[in-house]
């Protein structure tokens, strides 16, 4: 929670002071913050490479354990889609690539910004945030009315860290390894599914 | 933008290779923050020089969380689906 909050006080504070005057884009304008995002896509490559959690939890996979990411991922497009055709907002490939961010808003804000724009940026900020905040309040319930997996499938990237904690105090600890796995997998994909979105869906 | 999936493999690469150097790790780490708050700080930047995002913010907002619970509802039904199917008889 405290990371998120560092995380938008970046944004905010650079929202505010460019709206009091303190403008950093002509200098960005020509686009090195291209290689910015290059720079941030070889570390965190190198942070899941180097993850031992990353490698010991792909050594457990098993059909069952496997399915719950997969749910997730089917889960969101079909929620998604729904949002899409409810709306019409969106272009259906920004709305695909905005919820799979799953959670992960940081890296899935940025990329998704690069790649279209700022106004999708920052939705895909504000809508992975949600998910994050809505899954650590709603947890308690959900494992209630939707079965323990349910806080799992809420969390989506975050599943592995972040809303962890909460996961394994209502679902158990014997689900803190699924959340964990669920979690490095969806976190390792969000980078492929957002690019594959924008290559191969053009409306 | 297919280029960044290759940047990241090359850096898994490297991030297998130096698995246990622990300061090497840290320092990517710390790195990897610096750059996602720079990143961040950069589109808080670019969104305030565009007046459609900033006059709708309280729309885009409200449309993101829409989004989000139609995507984490779609996720908790599947799950919901898997867990009965799947794994609630073996709790018992």
């Amino acid at each position: 929670m405290r990371g998120s909050l560092i995380i938008v006080s970046f944004f905010v504070a650079g929202l505010f002071s460019a709206l009091y005057g303190f403008s950093l884009i002509p200098l960005f304008k020509s686009d090195p913050s291209v290689y910015a995002l290059y720079i941030l896509m070889f570390l965190v490559g190198v942070g899941i490479g180097s993850d031992s959690h990353v490698w010991t939890v792909l050594k457990r996979i098993n059909f069952e354990i496997l399915l719950v990411p997969c749910c997730v991922i089917v889960g969101t497009f079909l929620g998604a889609t729904f949002y899409w055709f409810l709306t019409k907002e969106l272009l259906f490939a920004d709305t695909l690539a905005i919820g799979s961010g799953f959670g992960y808003y940081s890296l899935s804000s940025i990329i998704i910004s690069k790649i279209k724009n700022e106004t999708l940026g920052t939705m895909a900020l504000i809508s992975n945030i949600s998910r994050e905040i809505f899954t650590l309040v709603a947890t308690p319930m959900l494992v209630k009315f939707f079965g323990k997996l349910s806080p799992i499938a809420s969390g989506g990237a975050t599943s592995m860290d972040t809303t962890l904690p909460v996961i394994a105090k209502f679902s158990g600890k014997e689900y803190a390894v699924i959340s964990v796995f669920s979690g490095v997998v969806l976190t390792v994909l969000v980078p492929f599914i957002i690019t594959l979105i924008y290559r191969f869906i053009s409306f | 933008m297919f280029e960044i999936l290759i940047i990241m493999f090359a850096g898994m690469a490297l991030g297998l290779i130096v698995k246990n150097q622990k300061t090497i790790l840290a320092f990517t780490e710390r790195l990897t923050m610096v750059a996602i708050y720079l990143l961040l700080f950069l589109l808080g930047q670019s969104v305030a020089g565009n007046d459609k995002v900033i006059s709708n913010f309280a729309y885009i907002g409200w449309q993101s969380f829409l989004l989000t619970l139609c995507c984490i509802a779609g996720s908790v039904i599947c799950s919901y689906l898997l867990y009965i199917f799947l794994f609630k008889e073996k709790e018992d």
